[in-house]
């Protein structure tokens, strides 16, 4: 008997549910202040005027000492959408909030979330005449330490909020004297960390500059019928897509045929690589894409997209940098048959010499550590250092404020937003 | 480590857990009858997909059909104690469906094929239970703007329950209970079968 107690208890375990996560986003457009009809978008001084370096007065025990306020923009259905994003220093938090101009005062109307468990509420905070609204919307602002002070409230869920929160302006944000690169893994994310957009999706690319970032990686690949996409694993699976009946590598399957059954996680298609280029062009103000080929095969399709687009950017007036990465030796040897490979912005995940030969950006893993003298020799011959993938907080830290490198992959980029930001 | 070698390397350590102490404590039961054979058992019957899917195809033209046929091929060691072991393999659908986008009329179909290890003992007389784990080969049938067959390799796990009524000495009818399930992409049928239970060699 006790034998068979054991088969139904070994069987038993086969039947066991894995615990499956989930992070509702509040639902924060219940604050019938800013819902008030008077309240009108806040203009772009005042939204310039607003970013810097705060100091937590209350709420520290749930979001650390400081917090780096920055403004972000996408454009959506035609319309510009502004978000006033904190970046924390505790436990990888972040708000989002929308601001508007009421009277004499700002309100912020958002949520927060936390990138190492699921916890996430509403947000919000009022900026009166007395606090700095009037200093904010002045014609020329100029703001000194302690002439703002944000006071709010935030709640876990979707609960009413109602444990204060508080902050004062300390310092303009750092800024570098070269320019330093947030890039977002995937596009923004990972589809496993809850952000309510895919990975690799056009959705994704529109949301992650309200987590800080300056550029993206993107994964690239082709369907059967040569359209290069956006998608990261070999094959289809639930990971990445949601049930179709499809399985197996995404090369087996036309671009129709996946646009016509397949969908992400989140209920977006798997986009071509030029509508994800499209969308940080004419949709965001990033300024960097990593293309990272997980393909093996000719770079000359992703080469004549990459050229494409630089000179739309440049008709554009838009700083845009696109590079292909190259992560193996498959590509790194496809690299060097392009035709002017030397001129084509590109970026190196194999040892220094290679990066050399192929004139790329060098982008050694961030287990190889800080490696000073090498990064200084690279940068010394003209070329940028960037490291990956960097999502461990103290390792972050360390990258950003200890390392010399000119940008950090990480799938928190608002991790490495609150490094650099608040960095002196 | 792909997969199919990791869900082997898990079911050959669980058969070798099994086997080890089995071999310092046998307790022969003195019901089991023959005391070591190898038996084969082959059927088939209705399985019926149990899992959600939501397929989010353009054009989805009908309901998603979910009941389906179902096979399996088991070969036995039944030693001399009452813990068996042996190998599985089979069939089942999993689920199809048909879409129209405009004039393009398309049908996709899932089915699977087990290749599984598995353990079996009886509970009571002439009802057994069974639970195997190991691949899954995943077969996407897809027409629409073209055919299309892919495969997957992904894990999985089976249960199972029979009545078995002996025809003759070797020989045996099996009415059998099977949950199907492929674990790793939430696919799984519930079944019910019918199959011949054939004592091959006696040792």
């Amino acid at each position: 008997m006790k034998k068979a107690l054991t088969i139904l208890l070994l069987a038993a375990s086969f039947f066991s549910c894995k615990k499956t996560y989930e992070v509702l986003q509040p639902d924060y457009a219940t604050w019938a202040l800013f819902k008030n009809p008077a309240a009108i978008r806040i203009n772009t001084s005042a939204r310039n005027a607003m970013e810097g370096v705060y100091n937590l007065k209350t709420g520290t025990d749930v979001f650390g000492e400081l917090v780096a306020v920055k403004w972000s923009y996408a454009i959506r259905g035609g319309d510009t959408s502004f978000h006033v994003s904190g970046f924390f220093g505790k436990d990888v938090a972040w708000f989002i909030c929308e601001g508007k101009r009421l009277g004499d005062s700002i309100l912020l109307n958002g949520y927060w979330r936390k990138m190492v468990n699921v916890e996430t509420g509403i947000m919000r905070f009022v900026i009166n005449q007395a606090n700095g609204a009037n200093k904010i919307l002045s014609a020329n602002p100029i703001i000194d330490s302690g002439s703002i002070t944000m006071d709010g409230v935030f709640g876990a869920g979707q609960d009413e909020p109602k444990v204060a929160i508080s902050f004062t302006y300390d310092r303009k944000l750092n800024k570098s004297p070269a320019p330093f690169e947030i890039l977002a893994h995937r596009g923004g994310g990972r589809t496993s960390d809850l952000l309510q957009v895919s990975e690799n999706s056009v959705n994704i690319i529109l949301k992650t500059p309200e987590f800080g970032s300056t550029g993206i990686e993107i994964d690239v690949r082709f369907t059967k019928d040569g359209v290069p996409i956006l998608y990261h694993d070999n094959d289809l699976n639930l990971r990445v897509v949601q049930k179709s009946g499809l399985v197996g590598p995404i090369e087996n399957y036309t671009y129709d045929q996946l646009t016509a059954f397949v969908r992400l996680v989140n209920g977006e298609k798997i986009p071509t690589l030029r509508e994800a280029l499209n969308a940080v062009l004419y949709q965001t103000g990033l300024t960097f894409v990593w293309l990272d080929t997980k393909y093996i095969g000719s770079l000359a399709p992703v080469q004549a997209i990459q050229k494409e687009f630089l000179q739309k950017a440049a008709a554009a007036g838009r700083n845009l940098k696109i590079v292909i990465g190259l992560p193996g030796k498959d590509q790194y040897f496809s690299f060097l048959e392009l035709p002017d490979y030397l001129n084509t912005p590109s970026l190196c995940e194999l040892s220094i010499e290679e990066a050399a030969t192929t004139n790329s950006i060098w982008a050694p893993r961030f287990t190889e550590g800080l490696q000073a003298d090498k990064v200084a020799q690279v940068q010394a011959q003209g070329r940028r250092v960037f490291s990956w993938t960097v999502d461990v907080p103290d390792f972050v830290t360390q990258f950003v404020q200890k390392g010399n490198f000119d940008g950090v992959l990480s799938n928190f980029p608002s991790s490495v937003a609150f490094n650099y930001y608040t960095n002196e | 480590m792909s997969k199919p070698f990791f869900g082997l390397i898990i079911a050959v350590m669980l058969l070798a857990a099994t086997l080890l102490p089995a071999q310092e404590t046998i307790a022969v039961d003195s019901t089991a009858r023959p005391r070591r054979a190898f038996v084969v058992h082959v059927g088939g019957g209705y399985a019926h997909y149990t899992r959600g899917v939501k397929v989010r195809a353009i054009g989805l033209a009908g309901s998603i059909v979910r009941s389906t046929v179902a096979a399996t091929f088991r070969f036995m060691w039944y030693p001399s104690y009452r813990l068996r072991f042996g190998i599985e393999t089979g069939y089942t659908n999993f689920y199809s469906y048909s879409v129209k986008n405009g004039n393009v009329a398309g049908r996709v179909s899932l089915n699977a094929i087990p290749i599984l290890f598995v353990w079996s003992m009886p509970l009571v007389k002439r009802v057994n239970v069974y639970a195997g784990i190991g691949t899954y080969i995943l077969n996407t049938n897809l027409e629409y703007q073209g055919n299309v067959k892919s495969r997957d390799y992904v894990l999985g796990s089976n249960f199972a329950i029979s009545y078995t009524v002996p025809l003759n000495k070797n020989l045996g009818l099996a009415a059998e209970a099977k949950y199907m399930n492929a674990f790793e992409t939430r696919d799984a049928t519930l079944g019910i079968q019918v199959q011949a239970v054939w004592r091959i060699a006696k040792l």
